[in-house]
């Protein structure tokens, strides 16, 4: 079957989470992505451990399907080389500091003088304007000024951070959407352009609707670690913690009236007429009262049988799954999310796959992450660079 | 100038949050997309909050889309909704498994009517396995796919983040969004469309991808640490003398210029503290000794020193205030006001891209039921009479319930 993006090359100037996200995702819909690696590689080799086989998780996680050239952009024929990869490419993905693209002369204006229909994406942690647009950001300084880590934690107590690295995710997302985009507005006009995305408006995009919501006129309290919710930890049961809402969309349901009947079948009668959870407004603003009741019913029963239940009573419900539940999880694997690739050192290593099923174009799994420099022979023949140049070059330690 | 996907169109009859948040990117993107609403309208309308009696969730979820009302149980109706399909470049829909076949929307249905349409459907469980016709919403999903595990304070069990923050909803349109892109490019180049079938338990799995390759690296639960990374050191906010600060040191070099920057030259050159891995294993003895230097001083000096020494490092935003007044947000208009007709100002964030030659935009905040109903049905050729004849066809059935 075809891939959706057969035949695009993208030419790979990111390191860490985002931007090797963002071309991982075109290698796995297709493309040829050559990933320019400084010497040393791309610094998320170094994150960790965990490793597997001497290479970063982190790393392994990020760059399947890619090739790795090790190119030293500061030597004069190491840039050469570069720009000759970009000259016939038909996507630049980069995530420098800002600027800093100029300065090495692989920025957009140089890049695009030599090639017109050049797809030219910038990732950056601030944005394109104001006073902080050049500091460096990372995940976790994002997190805290976006406002990811208010939502997470208690009042009080030591700020909490998102374990994954899920802005700088959400970024490489968004990246893989504006160079999908842009290549649609190329094959119907010829045209390249400069496309943008940065961790901040990401952040923000995800964030959205959540602003809007705050202009309600019962605002509330300001910081989220103070408003009344569902407990986020999920109800503790004899094994693993299960969360559930009772639906709040149907019109008319006797929602109510259903809570009291779940009252007396998990053996909390003695609470089932208590006024302050008489309606749903009662019952969310004394959760944690509720939480200490429920939890004494729940320890009788295992997540899976309180499941049961919950489902009788049209309640959504999910076990709180941890990763040793999660990634052996029938429902996880009959849907192939977990595949495996052959690595060189690692050898055969599990991965998180495709989540969407593509009919026309499915992704596949084509290779394994590159080892650092793996393809510079081959990439760097195909743009001229002669054996005996290649030597000299690897001397000087330009590769 | 206009959007990448000018001229495209867009049939969304979804509902909630992440179907709508889908088909909103794509009509920021350029595409014309008519959310279709049974006339009871989008469930969620039915959820607080209100502001002058407008529900604020479909005017956040659903923004640059245009609203019409259709009673799919009136023959009239049914035949705009199959002039929409062939209208349609792309159909999105998030029902419950089985319900669109019900409904004579199926894939196999529209695809004889229009055989170029991109049918985009977003699921909850995936459409194999034990659980495929269990359904999902935001909260749920979040739960099921781990997020409860990788996060908390240490010796903690786990916790999702509260609503307003990272959430299912709109982590899942960053992946379905992209596979519909796609879909467009190939039957661009070929005319030839396809299924796009994602489900949010998948997506959510699917975003905690560095996690997930580090437990399959040690079979081992990933530690909950608070506010620090369990793989790069130093990565945490830490206490200062008067509130926190985040500090994080991706590479070697970063490290050597935050030991410059607190006064500890010799921590750099320490062969305990090398290297990221060298520091992995020796936090508890450098993280104590980090975090007496921030305590000694507030955070305003230490951002200071550590933005001269280009060390990534930020405060901590507790509200939403606090993001409104960010200088970024601000600069970049990433957070802004918009006119909504009955509710008035609103607040609402930017599109998540900039286009240098097809710019992206939001157009306007989510419509209100049927705002758009008699201008579409004027663009598919109905006359003002059948217009005002289905009103009130609609008004009697909901007087008769």
């Amino acid at each position: 079957m075809p891939a959706a993006l057969e035949g695009i090359t993208v030419v790979d100037f990111t390191q860490g989470h985002g931007g090797p996200f963002c071309t991982m995702h075109l290698a796995d819909a297709g493309a040829e992505v050559v990933k320019v690696e400084p010497p040393g590689g791309d610094w998320a080799r170094q994150i960790g451990p965990p490793t597997a086989g001497g290479e970063s998780a982190y790393f392994l996680a990020l760059n399947r399907n890619k090739k790795s050239v090790e190119l030293d952009l500061r030597d004069q024929r190491g840039l050469e080389i570069a720009r000759e990869l970009t000259r016939t490419a038909d996507v630049v993905v980069q995530n420098y500091r800002p600027g800093v693209a100029d300065e090495l002369g692989i920025g957009y204006e140089a890049l695009s003088a030599i090639n017109p229909g050049l797809i030219y994406c910038s990732i950056s942690a601030y944005d394109s304007e104001g006073p902080d647009r050049d500091l460096p950001g990372t995940e976790l300084t994002l997190q805290a000024r976006g406002g990811v880590m208010r939502t997470l934690g208690e009042v009080g107590q030591p700020p909490v951070r998102f374990g994954e690295d899920g802005i700088s995710a959400a970024t490489g997302n968004y990246a893989t959407q504006a160079v999908v985009a842009a290549l649609f507005h190329r094959l119907r006009t010829g045209e390249g352009q400069h496309v943008k995305v940065s961790m901040l408006r990401s952040v923000m995009h995800l964030q959205s609707c959540t602003f809007t919501f705050d202009c309600a006129p019962d605002r509330g309290q300001d910081d989220p670690r103070t408003r009344p919710t569902e407990p986020n930890a999920g109800y503790a049961t004899a094994d693993l913690p299960i969360g559930f809402n009772f639906p709040f969309m149907l019109a008319g349901y006797p929602a109510d009236e259903r809570w009291r009947e779940f009252c007396h079948r998990i053996g909390l009668a003695h609470i089932a007429d208590d006024p302050r959870f008489a309606d749903r407004f009662g019952r969310e603003g004394n959760a944690n009262v509720l939480r200490e009741y429920y939890e004494t019913a729940f320890a009788k029963y295992t997540s899976a049988e309180l499941s049961e239940i919950l489902e009788e009573f049209g309640a959504l419900n999910a076990v709180y799954n941890d990763f040793p539940t999660l990634l052996a999880h029938p429902q996880i694997l009959a849907n192939d999310l977990v595949i495996e690739f052959d690595h060189p050192t690692a050898g055969p290593t599990k991965t998180i796959g495709f989540p969407t099923v593509m009919t026309e174009t499915p992704k596949q799994l084509r290779t394994p992450p590159p080892l650092l420099g793996q393809h510079t022979t081959e990439v760097l023949g195909n743009v001229g660079v002669t054996t005996e140049e290649l030597t000299t070059l690897r001397g000087r330690g330009v590769v | 100038m206009s959007g990448p996907l000018d001229g495209i169109k867009v049939l969304d009859i979804s509902g909630g949050a992440a179907g709508p948040i889908a088909a909103s990117l794509l009509a920021e993107l350029g595409a014309d997309v008519i959310k279709v609403e049974a006339p009871w309208g989008d469930f969620v309308r039915n959820r607080a909050p209100y502001k002058n009696g407008v529900d604020l969730m479909v005017t956040g979820f659903s923004r640059s889309k245009r609203s019409l009302v259709l009673d799919l149980t009136t023959d009239r109706d049914r035949a705009l909704m199959m002039q929409l399909v062939e209208w349609a470049d792309i159909f999105l829909e998030n029902f419950k498994g089985g319900t669109v076949e019900r409904m004579g929307l199926g894939y196999e249905t529209l695809r004889e009517i229009n055989p170029r349409i991109i049918y985009a459907s977003s699921g909850s469980y995936g459409s194999r396995g034990p659980l495929r016709s269990k359904s999902t919403m935001g909260n749920t999903s979040v739960m099921f796919s781990g997020w409860g595990s990788i996060s908390g304070p240490s010796g903690g069990r786990g916790e999702t983040p509260r609503n307003g923050g990272i959430a299912a909803d709109p982590v899942s349109p960053t992946f379905f969004t992209t596979d519909i892109l796609l879909a467009l490019y190939h039957r661009e180049r070929t005319g030839v469309g396809q299924k796009v079938d994602t489900a949010q338990i998948l997506t959510s799995v699917a975003f905690l991808q560095t996690r997930a390759q580090q437990f399959f690296a040690t079979g081992e639960q990933p530690a909950l640490r608070g506010s620090a990374s369990d793989f790069l050191v130093p990565s945490e906010a830490f206490a200062t003398a008067d509130d926190f600060l985040a500090v994080e040191a991706p590479t070697d070099g970063t490290w050597r210029r935050l030991c410059g920057a607190l006064g500890v030259p010799e921590l750099a050159t320490d062969a305990r503290f090398a290297s990221n891995a060298a520091r992995v294993e020796h936090r508890d003895e450098l993280v104590p000794h980090l975090a007496a230097i921030f305590k000694s001083r507030p955070t305003e000096h230490w951002l200071s020193a550590l933005r001269e020494a280009e060390v990534p490092c930020a405060r901590v935003s507790t509200t939403f205030d606090d993001l409104y007044a960010d200088p970024q947000v601000r600069a970049n208009q990433l957070v802004f006001e918009m006119d909504h007709p009955v509710a008035g100002p609103l607040k609402t964030s930017a599109v998540p891209w900039e286009f240098s030659r097809t710019p992206a935009g939001v157009k306007s905040l989510g419509p209100m039921l049927g705002e758009h109903s008699a201008e579409i049905r004027a663009e598919f050729g109905f006359q003002p009479e059948d217009e005002r004849e289905l009103a009130a066809a609609r008004a009697a059935r909901l007087v008769g319930r």
